[in-house]
């Protein structure tokens, strides 16, 4: 009942939709949405992370996140390479 | 013209100077403002697609300028099996990317135009996709469809769905669906947010209508929400299409255009016998070979899907 006054302030006919069903035609849909769009770019960060034994070792290591984070890459990056030239 | 017709200042007496007859002069005022802007378009746009199509006659190399070799280029194109191959793929690129970008961003679209929380961030961080340069994306495309590394790969294989990791970019047609799905994920919040904003456009009072008269919400989407959506759709469709055809950096970046050519568009094919291999005016050919392709593009959006006639659900 809490939704649908909530709906019926926010005007229009929000309100003639259910909360459950919202999510599934919109919230879920939506979620998919956004991990596909946005998931190489977590994944170009965690990749920026990591060691590169953890880069080349799926089995001992998770995928997903980095297990030891490093910012040697960025050092390596930054400081042994021209790239503060180039930039 | 109607402005000749009808001189704003009366004629001057004699007694003036020609110099200040002729600063009187409408028409040579009028070409003196339009001077900058043509010489503009002349220097920076006629020249390079008149040196393009001039280049597309001759034989010239890196280096050399070449003779004018009439319609040569175009002959030996005709007889090159891998030009015809890259039509091939630059339309079945073009169609399926853009096909499947029109129906996942009117999706997209429809999604963030309901009440949502955070619904100015979401839309913000929708758009990432399409502002961060194409050659970083494509990079991370690079790693996620690696042959050995990739998440996918390693996902389904952890899933049980695949015994075999996925070698995306080695096997012709698995390296056309990245690709095309590379090009897709970068272009849907271009078509979403676009659409986005013809869907703010339609008053809501419309829709309010439609339901007090009974309409499923299909009905409503189909004779409310696409009539007036549609010129909205012919333009952002046109945009996509010729960015979609034209497109360079991401199957250069990803594949350089192979397996076996299988990937090559005119785009990176003309820049490969061009540059890389030197061929210059043949490059130049493929190039001038997309125009027609484009021109079509643009013609049938314009006489076809701006007529108003279609847009409101007539027929000819």
């Amino acid at each position: 009942m809490a939704a649908k006054v909530g709906a019926l302030e926010r005007g229009g006919m929000d309100y003639l939709v259910s909360l459950p069903r919202k999510w599934v035609t919109v919230y879920l849909p939506l979620a998919v949405f956004l991990f596909v769009l946005l998931f190489p770019f977590y994944w170009m960060a965690v990749t920026s992370f990591k060691t590169n034994e953890e880069l080349y070792d799926y089995k001992t290591y998770t995928p997903f996140w980095p297990v030891h984070a490093t910012l040697a890459n960025f050092h390596k990056l930054l400081f042994e390479t021209d790239y503060p030239l180039w930039l | 013209m109607a402005v000749e017709s009808r001189p704003l200042a009366p004629p001057l007496p004699l007694a003036y100077g020609w110099l200040e007859r002729l600063m009187q002069s409408r028409n040579l005022l009028g070409f003196l403002f339009l001077l900058p802007a043509a010489v503009l378009l002349l220097l920076f746009l006629t020249y390079p697609l008149g040196l393009g199509i001039w280049l597309g006659l001759t034989n010239a190399t890196l280096g050399e300028s070449g003779k004018f070799i009439g319609i040569g280029n175009y002959l030996s194109l005709a007889r090159d099996d891998v030009f015809w191959l890259s039509v091939y793929n630059t339309l079945l690129y073009t169609v399926a990317a853009s096909t499947v970008k029109f129906g996942l961003g009117l999706w997209l679209a429809l999604l963030l135009n309901e009440h949502i929380p955070f619904k100015a961030f979401v839309r913000a961080i929708v758009l990432l996709p399409f502002i961060v340069p194409t050659v970083l994306s494509a990079v991370a495309f690079w790693w996620i469809y690696d042959s050995q590394f990739s998440i996918i790969s390693w996902t389904l294989v952890r899933m049980g769905l695949i015994t075999h990791y996925i070698d995306f970019l080695g096997q012709p047609n698995a390296a056309r669906a990245s690709v095309i799905a590379a090009n897709v994920w970068r272009g849907v919040p271009f078509v979403a947010i676009s659409l986005l904003a013809g869907l703010q456009t339609i008053a809501p009072s419309l829709y309010e209508a439609a339901t007090l008269d009974g309409a499923t919400p299909w009905q409503r989407f189909r004779y409310v929400t696409l009539p007036l959506l549609t010129p909205i759709i012919a333009v952002v469709m046109t945009f996509s299409v010729l960015f979609t055809f034209t497109d360079f950096q991401l199957i250069y970046t990803l594949t350089r255009g192979g397996p076996i050519n299988a990937t090559h568009l005119m785009a990176t094919l003309s820049f490969q016998r061009a540059i890389t291999g030197g061929r210059l005016g043949e490059g130049a050919a493929i190039a001038v070979a997309m125009i027609p392709f484009l021109l079509a593009a643009i013609l049938f959006s314009y006489f076809g899907l701006q007529r108003r006639r279609w847009q409101h659900g007539g027929r000819d």
